[in-house]
């Protein structure tokens, strides 16, 4: 077989191997001996794997096939030869064989990097740009003064001090930003809202999450600057949308180009090494890999930020102390009618806290806001008439669009403040807000207008955070010291009610012994009193969500908040006659999986309980037998207390004489 | 218990990805890993009476038990455990020298595996491919007690430490001490579980892995490097041991009675064990 | 230390023969000179450089590289972190960052300065090779008129020529195991050290879920490593 020098021709491996040898040789001659050593220690792989090739004729030039190349891209751990100069070695007997015109040279020939999970990627030529992000931190920090007002440099300024500055390095953050509202920029307490999707996200379905980040302060100062920038909105009732962004910025193009130049500039060049070099800053100095991972967007989370917290913004002096320079003038609405809390929103507000239960979703709640957003807007809907009444309705807008808020919470909330403005001596129009005694007197009445003290409480909590939204939105409020002995809510004479084990037992024998339904009764007490589960998280357990393994264990899968899903091992906290009661009902569900219900306690018509049925048939039960003012929640104290009784016991601490003997 | 999704991928068995994650979170209370109220169940089985008082049988069980709770070693490496006097020679497997009241284990080659030249030997200090691993106190009492009354079998007089009786011949289902703690299983579940509470309760893992022998991939890369002294490593096993067996008999204890736990310290640990053991005990009647 | 029977690996260096042989190393050093005479300034300059080479190794139990892994972008003399990939499989390369202590990232940055004034003289006016040295090379050396990394081989023969091959006759990953014996003897818990010391298993410091920041082990590694600093001579 004659090999042309410019058509593919086909020989045997081994005349192959033989011209291909020939040529290693020429070229290794002219080389040192140590530096010849590689290239053919490379060519003998390639030869052994040429060998090994299953075809009787090879295609000149050869074309090396990913198996082919895989096996030579992996490492010779023997030699002790670091990746770089593996890869360096193949790059040149490729390059050599290529100009020979045996082999085609490959395109890659990159040894693979690390495979392991890391909340940041350890790239070296990230690291090696550490000193230009100083710099860049350096000259972000010195942002010029405020006058200048250049839109470009202000923008730019305010994308990269989130990244630099808040570490905020979500790989689209342009894009992401160029479609925010003006409202996902909280500057009073310094937080972003942005759409992400994390990787292991429970919301696995359309929107994104709603992640808070906190901002550094320097970078809300950028982005204050950029706001100070922007010409004055209109009133707020006429534009339908509010976009974070200048007129000009909405453009995702104009905004990645403008920060490619200011990048490349700084020595950065892409995008995406900046973020990583950001990423890997933040790994070093003093962010916890779970922070960095979570800034980047690769996890979310559910709680919020504790930034959230601090710095309240609406805490404005006393307006009688005239010299204070910290007081807001935007008025919630320019015409403050003087009319009290009026039927309309009294009516929505109503018609909101009866959508509103634990199942409500989020795509529900954004469709209740949403109704209501079009009521306020819509000149022609009957809408509120009062200023209140219309601070009402955007303090549920905002609480329905805020997913921190759980459904029960907005609920107690709205529920309360409509009591508070309608059955109690009402503020009849938001400046009443800037009268003390007004407001004071206001406070006073809501909370005494209740009787029980969680009531109290609730109602206290629900004031406080109208009035801070109030103040977030621009309505002069007056500062409350709510540590003041007038809106303490007294903690005395409130009855506890433990249960001891004994009693629970007790309990659980009665119900069986005089009840049809006693057995998923007993179920119900043991699961909340041993395992300390909350009502609805007894009610919603299914079928799988009891294994019956070695533990017992069970798994809370709907629960009151994020943090109640857990699995409870009640295996080695019940005593053997709790687990014996539990054995007998799980045998009887079993036997009935002809019920078709994916619930796990069932009533013996074989529906699935309502929290609300089960708490009213067992309070009075538990009442009768233990005398005490006990609730189904007493069971779950119950628990709670015993767990920690037994699991937290310092040396040489005696057990309390009165805490009745858990073991019956 | 297994679930289908509708990917139509293989469900995986309950609690794996739970046992997997918390493996990774370097947590301990996964379903793999038996919890103190286990080790404590046996407590009472194993360490009721003073070494003195126990026969042979009780002193097998014992030593057996103890070296399984308190070192973590698995009961197959206990059915193969040589006696020996001193250093074991080379080919031989892990041994115990019960009048010294030591354990031999070898450790794993990894590297330098012969002679030094002696300019390098000079300048290093001395190492060995065996640790020696001295028997906490308690469990030293044991075993000086069970070098007396061992019967010694004619066949294998160098023998094994733990002679079988012909009940259990070997076989995976039949530990030489039939009955100790349990089932094979669980015996392998707490001697397993063992070593991740010693580590749990501040040994080092490379600690945890010459006391039991077992070496996973970690601590194989540390005892390529190490140079311990068998002072400084039962320093650490008695102190870790200590804390181990503390909870675990707070935990009996306070399941009992609620009685307050002393702070144990280990020449003190026959002691509180049996007293805790002793609680344990008369409580089971007033449960039942 | 008690006398009590010592086992496991039998390449850990006693301290006095460390001491003794850090000692006789500084000994041997002297200023490098660029302007002087180039075979005064090649040999200062190589010992220099394997001085540097085996401080550094003391000051972060780097393993021995055929290919040098310290380059000129893959240390932050402010942060003090090094950059390595050096454990090769198969499948990959780890890479890990390695806290440096007090002084050694200035340290790095004066050497690399140092490096780029001989590249400059031995370029201009010598006729040393240095088409075997890579442009991010911080350490190499000059031997038989080429300028090559540095690596053990090399090393070696700088210590030969400087009549110093006897007071170092031990491995050169001799310090990852005198580090490990010693933070086991001193109480320092290994899983503050074993990610910087390439022994990576789950959980990751730097995992997806770890929630402790890297600056808490890493300055217990930076103590840790000033104390061995001490101990074997360097400081």
């Amino acid at each position: 077989m004659t090999p042309h020098s410019s058509s593919q021709t086909v020989m045997l491996p081994r005349h192959w191997l033989a011209r291909a040898q020939t040529v290693i040789d020429a070229t290794c001659t002219d080389l040192a001996p140590a530096d010849a050593a590689m290239p053919r220690s490379a060519f003998r792989r390639l030869a052994r794997a040429v060998r090994a090739l299953p075809m009787t004729a090879v295609r000149v030039p050869l074309a090396f096939p990913p198996s082919l190349l895989g096996s030579l891209t992996r490492l010779r751990r023997k030699t002790g030869v670091s990746g770089e100069v593996w890869e360096g070695a193949l790059r040149q007997l490729f390059a050599v064989l290529s100009a020979a015109g045996l082999a085609r040279e490959p395109r890659n020939v990159d040894v693979r990097g690390q495979r392991r999970s890391t909340a940041v990627a350890l790239d070296p030529e990230a690291f090696a740009l550490l000193p230009q992000l100083q710099d860049l931190r350096a000259q972000l920090m010195h942002m010029g003064a405020p006058s200048n007002r250049h839109e470009e440099t202000a923008v730019v300024g305010a994308v990269l001090g989130s990244v630099v500055f808040s570490g905020i390095t979500i790989p689209h953050l342009s894009e992401t930003l160029v479609s925010l509202e003006r409202d996902a920029l909280e500057v009073d307490i310094g937080c972003l809202t942005l759409p992400v999707r994390g990787p292991a996200s429970c919301l696995a379905f359309d929107p994104p999450c709603q992640q808070r980040f906190a901002l550094h302060p320097v970078s809300l100062l950028h982005w204050g600057r950029l706001l100070l920038c922007r010409p004055q909105d209109v009133p707020e009732s006429s534009a339908p949308t509010h976009p974070l962004l200048p007129s000009g910025w909405r453009d995702p193009k104009r905004l990645r180009a403008a920060l490619r130049r200011t990048l490349k500039a700084a020595g950065f060049p892409t995008w995406r090494r900046f973020l990583r070099t950001v990423r890997i800053e933040m790994l070093l100095t003093a962010e916890a890999p779970v922070n960095v991972l979570r800034r980047a967007g690769g996890l979310v989370t559910a709680a919020a930020p504790a930034s959230d917290w601090h710095r309240l913004g609406w805490m404005i002096a006393d307006p009688a102390n005239a010299s204070d320079g910290g007081r807001r003038t935007q008025a919630l609405t320019p015409l403050d009618r003087r009319t009290s809390y009026d039927r309309v929103a009294r009516a929505q507000i109503g018609r909101v806290v009866t959508a509103l239960n634990s199942d409500t979703s989020g795509h529900e709640r954004s469709q209740i806001a949403a109704r209501l957003e079009r009521l306020l807007k819509d000149p022609q809907a009957t809408g509120p008439d009062s200023a209140i009444g219309r601070s009402v309705v955007r303090w549920a807008i905002y609480l329905l669009r805020r997913r921190r808020y759980r459904p029960n919470t907005v609920r107690t909330w709205l529920s309360r403040i409509s009591r508070a403005l309608h059955a109690v001596d009402p503020i009849s129009s938001l400046e009443d807000l800037r009268d003390p005694p007004r407001l004071t007197a206001f406070i006073e009445a809501a909370i005494a207008s209740s009787a029980a003290i969680e009531s109290r409480r609730a109602m206290r909590t629900a004031v406080r955070q109208y009035l801070r939204f109030l103040a977030a939105q621009g309505v002069q409020v007056v500062a409350i010291r709510w540590s003041a002995q007038r809106f303490l809510i007294p903690t005395e004479g409130r009855r506890t009610a433990l249960l001891s084990p004994g009693e629970i037992r007790a309990v659980v024998e009665m119900v069986l012994r005089d009840r049809a339904d006693g057995l998923a009764l007993a179920t119900a007490i043991l699961l909340a009193g041993f395992g300390g589960l909350r009502r609805i998280e007894v009610c919603r357990l299914h079928r799988e969500d009891v294994p019956r393994d070695r533990r017992w264990t069970v798994c809370v899968r709907h629960s009151k908040t994020a943090a109640g899903r857990r699995a409870v091992a009640l295996g080695p906290v019940l005593p053997p006659w709790a687990l014996a009661v539990l054995e007998r009902y799980a045998a009887w569900r079993t036997d009935h999986c002809g019920l078709d219900h994916p619930h796990w306690l069932l009533t013996p018509e074989g529906v699935p309980w309502d929290p609300d049925r089960l708490a009213t048939r067992i309070i009075p039960i538990l009442r009768r037998v233990t005398g005490k003012p006990a609730t189904f929640h007493s069971l779950r104290r119950a628990a709670a207390t015993w767990l920690w009784v037994q699991s937290v016991l310092p040396s040489g601490l005696e057990l309390p004489p009165d805490l009745p003997n858990r073991t019956v | 218990m297994l679930s289908a999704n509708g990917s139509g991928r293989t469900a995986v068995r309950f609690g794996t990805a739970e046992r997997v994650a918390m493996a990774k979170l370097g947590l301990i209370h996964d379903g793999s890993t038996a919890q103190p109220f286990e080790f404590a169940n046996i407590y009472a089985t194993l360490f009721d009476r003073p070494a003195e008082l126990m026969d042979e049988s009780q002193l097998r069980a014992a030593l057996f038990g103890g070296l399984i709770v308190l070192h973590g070693l698995d009961p197959s490496t206990l059915g193969t455990l040589r006696l020996t006097v001193g250093q074991p020679p080379d080919s031989a497997g892990p041994s115990l020298d019960l009048e010294a009241g030591t354990l031999w284990t070898p450790l794993p080659s990894v590297g330098y595996a012969g002679p030094l030249r002696n300019e390098l030997a000079a300048a290093c200090r001395p190492g060995s491919g065996w640790a020696s691993v001295p028997l906490l106190p308690w469990l030293r009492r044991i075993a000086a007690q069970y070098q007396q009354g061992r019967p010694t079998s004619r066949s294998d007089p160098a023998g094994l430490v733990f002679v079988s009786d012909g009940a259990g011949s070997g076989d995976d289902d039949s530990p030489a001490s039939p009955g100790v703690i349990g089932t094979p299983s669980l015996e392998r579940r707490l001697a397993r579980s063992a070593t991740r509470w010693l580590v749990h309760h501040g040994m080092e893992p490379i600690f945890g892995a010459i006391v039991s022998g077992k070496f996973n991939f970690a601590a194989l890369a540390t005892s390529a490097y190490a140079n311990l002294s068998d002072a400084q490593l039962a320093e650490a096993h008695a102190r870790s041991a200590a804390r181990s067996t503390w909870r675990y008999s707070q935990n009996a204890a306070t399941r009992a009675t609620g009685w307050p736990i002393w702070k144990i310290q280990t020449s003190r640990l026959a002691q509180c064990l049996r007293v805790a053991a002793l609680v344990h005990g008369s409580s089971r009647g007033a449960r039942h | 230390m008690s006398e009590s029977r010592r086992f496991g690996a039998r390449i850990v260096p006693r301290r006095e023969a460390l001491t003794a042989a850090i000692d006789a190393l500084e000994s041997r050093r002297r200023a490098v000179r660029v302007d002087a005479p180039l075979r005064e300034m090649i040999g200062a300059f190589n010992l220099a450089m394997v001085y540097a080479w085996l401080r550094l190794s003391w000051a972060a139990a780097l393993r021995p590289r055929r290919d040098p892994v310290v380059r000129r972008n893959r240390y932050d003399a402010r942060l003090g972190w090094l950059f390595v990939e050096d454990k090769d499989s198969p499948y990959g390369v780890e890479a890990r960052v390695i806290p440096l202590s007090e002084g050694e990232g200035p340290r790095l940055a004066r050497l690399q300065d140092l490096g780029d004034r001989v590249r400059y003289r031995l370029q201009t006016t010598s006729h040393v090779t240095l088409d075997g040295l890579s442009d991010d090379s911080l350490f190499f050396v000059i031997l038989g008129g080429r300028a090559i990394p540095l690596s053990p081989q090399a090393l070696r023969s700088v210590l030969d020529a400087s009549g110093l091959a006897d007071s170092f006759p031990w491995p050169l990953n001799v310090p990852r195991h005198y580090w490990i014996t010693r933070a086991l003897e001193d109480g320092v818990r290994l899983t503050d050290l074993d990610p910087f010391l390439g022994h990576l298993h789950d959980p990751l410091p730097w995992g997806p879920y770890a929630a402790r920041p890297l600056s808490h082990s890493a300055s217990s590694f930076r103590r840790f490593a000033t104390t061995i600093l001490k101990e074997v001579g360097f400081l």
